[in-house]
């Protein structure tokens, strides 16, 4: 039992270490306070595979999902994107959701206030795809001037980007900085903070149901080079591992689906592990 | 169950390969062209960022923020033909038979002549040299591109 708790602490330790991690190397751009000619937002024609939105001040690359929406808006194939999404995709599936997505970081920080928590139905899970089909590729690629698409109402976007740029155009007034307190201001606020709401409520809540990059992820859980395998011989179905599982799944029986977001938790009793095979 | 496990992996090294072909293809040979420049999708991926791409209505990708002077010129329509005369020798014979005239008509002393001699101008006024010049008004700058808060 002790060597249970001692290996739950160091994975869920090393995770948040990985999640910190990334965060700063996304936010590179920070870099650019001490040293002027660091040019660290040179890298963002380049995305990295994680909801961080590039119009983040100290943003180091850019976001996958704002490169899809702007190319569908510019009706051209985003092939370095999609390179770099299949490349990440079929190596881990959705372990950068799990182990470095910033905003999964904010997800489970926020789940952590004691407020009752609720259970969504399974079927939910699919609004992420329509968030994509729909709001990522199609409402940009067929009205580029509409201001629907997804990244109208990301609340990533809010957070990382319209409160920091806010906060610059108050203390450095600049024209054109911060369009100040709008109508869309207000929109956007609220659907971010009914967003931030429903991920106390609900663990992990915009990676299951509103995420387009956990959509596409998800897509190569099953196949990726790393996935879950199940030792059947340990196993004497306890349930410990579904009552851990932050996305409400059984990882027995629903190994390696779209749903996992590859946290490890599950694999604390080494019944389930993560290999090759 | 090996046999399986044999074909994702070579599913997977295909998969990864075309990935990592995708992403050199576009590096390499993708170019796009923005106000007739060809330009790379790094390059309009770092632009899209700040809505400095857009697609006209012609159907051309054009940078609205690009100032004048940073606009590459359109070739000009006329090519250049190698059977073309040069200028010089275009000069045509009545504009040299003209030249000939001017050439050989007598200067007029006007004063000379009797005739009256043409109003003077009325003389600029001096500079104060102690008046300070008004300031300039500064000109305004075009609308240059800028972070996207949204």
């Amino acid at each position: 039992m002790g060597s249970i708790i001692t290996r739950a602490k160091r994975i869920r330790l090393s995770r948040r270490l990985t999640q910190i991690s990334t965060l700063v190397l996304l936010n590179l751009g920070f870099l650019n306070i001490w040293f002027a000619n660091a040019q660290m937002g040179a890298l963002r024609g380049i995305c990295s595979p994680v909801l961080y939105c590039h119009s983040c001040p100290w943003a180091t690359t850019a976001c996958p999902l704002g490169v899809l929406v702007n190319f569908s808006r510019l009706q051209i194939v985003p092939f370095i994107t999609l390179g770099i999404l299949g490349l990440v995709g079929t190596f881990g599936g959705r372990l950068v959701c799990g182990w470095i997505c910033p905003f999964g970081l904010l997800q489970e920080l926020l789940h952590k206030i004691p407020t009752r928590k609720l259970t969504i139905p399974p079927k939910l899970s699919y609004a992420k795809y329509v968030v994509l089909i729909v709001f990522v590729l199609a409402v940009p690629f067929f009205w580029p001037k509409a201001p629907y698409t997804f990244c109208d109402g990301c609340p990533s976007s809010v957070i990382e980007s319209t409160i920091p740029w806010a906060f610059v155009a108050y203390w450095t007034p600049t024209p054109g900085l911060f369009n100040g307190f709008t109508a869309r201001f207000w929109v956007r606020a609220a659907i971010t903070l009914a967003a931030l709401v429903f991920v106390v409520l609900v663990s992990r809540g915009f990676c299951r149901v509103f995420c387009p990059l956990g959509a596409i992820f998800g897509l190569f859980n099953r196949f990726s080079l790393f996935r879950f395998n199940l030792a059947h011989k340990k196993c004497n179905n306890c349930g410990v591992c579904a009552k851990l599982c932050p996305v409400d799944i059984d990882p027995i029986t629903q190994m390696n689906t779209a749903e996992c977001v590859r946290c490890h938790e599950c694999t604390i009793h080494r019944h389930i592990h993560m290999g090759v095979r | 169950m090996h046999k399986a496990n044999a074909a994702r992996l070579l599913g997977i090294v295909v998969l990864m390969v075309f990935c990592a072909g995708m992403i050199g293809y576009s590096a390499r040979s993708v170019r796009y062209p923005v106000d007739g420049a060809p330009t790379s999708e790094f390059t309009i991926t770092n632009l899209s960022l700040t809505h400095s791409v857009e697609r006209a209505a012609d159907g051309k990708l054009t940078n609205p923020h690009a100032e004048e002077s940073q606009r590459p010129v359109e070739p000009n329509v006329q090519v250049a033909r190698a059977d073309t005369p040069k200028p010089a020798a275009t000069v045509s014979a009545t504009k040299k038979v003209a030249m000939k005239k001017i050439k050989s008509k007598p200067t007029i002393n006007k004063q000379a002549a009797g005739k009256k001699p043409a109003p003077k101008k009325p003389a600029l006024k001096k500079r104060d040299p102690k008046k300070k010049p008004a300031p300039k008004k500064p000109v305004p700058k075009p609308n240059r591109a800028r972070a996207c808060p949204t």
